[in-house]
């Protein structure tokens, strides 16, 4: 396939394309021009899309028996994905956001330890680089942000969590992200932010948006 | 949670199929009405006849306690219920913050006259939505299915999978015998409501409502909206067995 891309069936009225399945910059950028292309033009006969880490499915309305089911189905994946293929990989806009974290996450000296790092290094490697919001995702506002710095990838913890605080920052293979809520969670908790990713009552619920640049900014107690 | 369920009470009365309804879960609710007016009753029975429109009067209890036929009842009134509306939609996600369940002691009304019934929508035969403890539903392969072995599939075709009681609104947890699970791991992939995700432990979980977006245990299968709402009324302790859909 050119430029790596497969593609599955997913049921009758739906497709799962991957961009990829690394980590790649490449494949991330594809990914979020491709979601910004289907949220802007909004293709006809496109229900819903959902984004993964470098995949997306695509969910077109329910055919009417009379015009041929699955394969006018194909008929329009193969319509979408040609136009989508030919998309330069550029990242739209997208504003720099600052999030100041209080470094002292319940998981911090596990990573140190398991890194073979300092905990003052674990924090500086994580705040020293500025990351994109690759998607929104798990739960409402949830930003996948990348790439994490190679000495930082660490799998997510063999039991999950029941209970992570709103708030938390954290990391798990070449990701870090913020919880927007409080949920369970696998990922290794490093510190905790105030600002609040998802608010309701906002006129923009959602805090950060694909495209955006995150970057964490070390405080103590008492400054947030 | 049972969409069909949900439309089916809006259709008897006269409603929108997407109208603001009422959901009830298992363990129910108990309304005194505050005046006369229609009511219709879809999905669970909780002790009264799904599928139904029937005037209720003033000062009535309502009790929806009984835990039978299904899991999920929804109550429509004429116009929908009003309540606040997020991204176009009242229903609630607790976990998120996002809207918030009736409480105890709160006066709730419709949108339109109640005793106002719209009788020429209201359809001739209405088939109510069933709720049997034991089924049997269609499922397509999932994204993963090929990377199962050969006995994880034939395993988790052939098995009467138990409807675990901690199940809830993000998904059917499935107990049985656990299916061998992939080594291969994977990234963060889209999930679908009705996705049968297996989790490391080798049990499934069906994806309902309020399940994450993006997940990375393997999806051996995925559920229509159909056959998911069928999974969705099968109480703790009920079975689901799968049969295979071809592409």
């Amino acid at each position: 396939m050119k430029r790596g891309w497969t593609f599955q069936s997913w049921g009758p009225h739906a497709w799962l394309v991957r961009f990829g399945r690394d980590w790649s910059e490449e494949t991330m950028r594809r990914a979020l021009a491709v979601a910004h292309d289907l949220e802007v033009r909004r293709p006809e006969g496109l229900r819903e899309f959902t984004m993964g880490y470098g995949s997306v499915v695509l969910e077109f309305e329910r055919e009417q028996p009379t015009t041929g089911g699955g394969h006018a189905v194909a008929a329009r994946v193969e319509t979408l994905v040609e136009r989508l293929r030919s998309l330069p990989a550029n990242v739209p806009g997208g504003r720099l956001v600052e999030i100041p974290v209080v470094y002292d996450g319940e998981d911090l000296g596990e990573v140190a330890q398991r890194t073979g790092l300092a905990v003052e290094e674990v924090v500086k490697r994580h705040s020293g680089r500025d990351y994109r919001v690759w998607m929104l995702g798990f739960a409402p506002g949830f930003p996948y942000l990348g790439v994490l710095d190679e000495v930082l990838r660490l799998p997510r913890r063999e039991s999950p969590r029941v209970r992570i605080a709103a708030g938390s920052v954290a990391i798990a293979e070449a990701q870090t992200g913020i919880y927007p809520s409080e949920s369970a969670g696998g990922w290794h908790i490093l510190g905790r932010t105030e600002v609040r990713m998802l608010d309701w009552e906002r006129a923009e619920p959602f805090l950060l948006h694909p495209g955006d640049v995150v970057r964490f900014v070390p405080v103590e107690v008492g400054d947030v | 949670m049972d969409p069909a369920a949900a439309a089916l009470a809006n259709e008897l009365i006269g409603n929108a199929a997407d109208a603001v309804v009422i959901e009830l879960a298992l363990q129910g609710a108990r309304f005194r009405a505050l005046g006369d007016g229609w009511l219709s009753v879809a999905g669970a029975a909780m002790g009264w006849m799904p599928g139904t429109v029937r005037k209720v009067l003033c000062g009535e209890e309502l009790s929806f306690l009984r835990h039978e036929g299904g899991v999920y009842a929804y109550l429509a009134a004429p116009g929908g219920w009003a309540a606040p509306d997020y991204l176009g939609s009242a229903a609630v996600s607790a976990r998120s913050g996002l809207g918030r369940g009736l409480a105890a002691g709160e006066v709730i009304s419709g949108r339109a006259d109640p005793t106002l019934l719209r009788r020429e929508h209201v359809p001739r035969a209405a088939r109510p939505v069933v709720c049997p403890p034991k089924i049997v539903v269609r499922v397509w392969p999932g994204p993963q299915w090929s990377v199962f072995d050969a006995a994880a599939r034939s395993a988790f075709l052939s098995t009467a999978w138990r409807v675990s009681a901690r199940s809830d609104r993000m998904g059917v947890r499935l107990d049985g015998a656990a299916v061998k699970v992939p080594k291969e791991t994977m990234l963060s992939e889209p999930v679908l409501v009705g996705s049968v995700q297996i989790t490391g432990a080798g049990q499934p979980v069906v994806t309902m409502r309020d399940g994450p977006t993006v997940g990375g245990y393997p999806k051996i299968g995925w559920l229509a909206d159909e056959e998911c709402r069928r999974v969705a009324q099968v109480p703790p302790g009920g079975t689901v067995r799968f049969k295979l859909l071809k592409i």
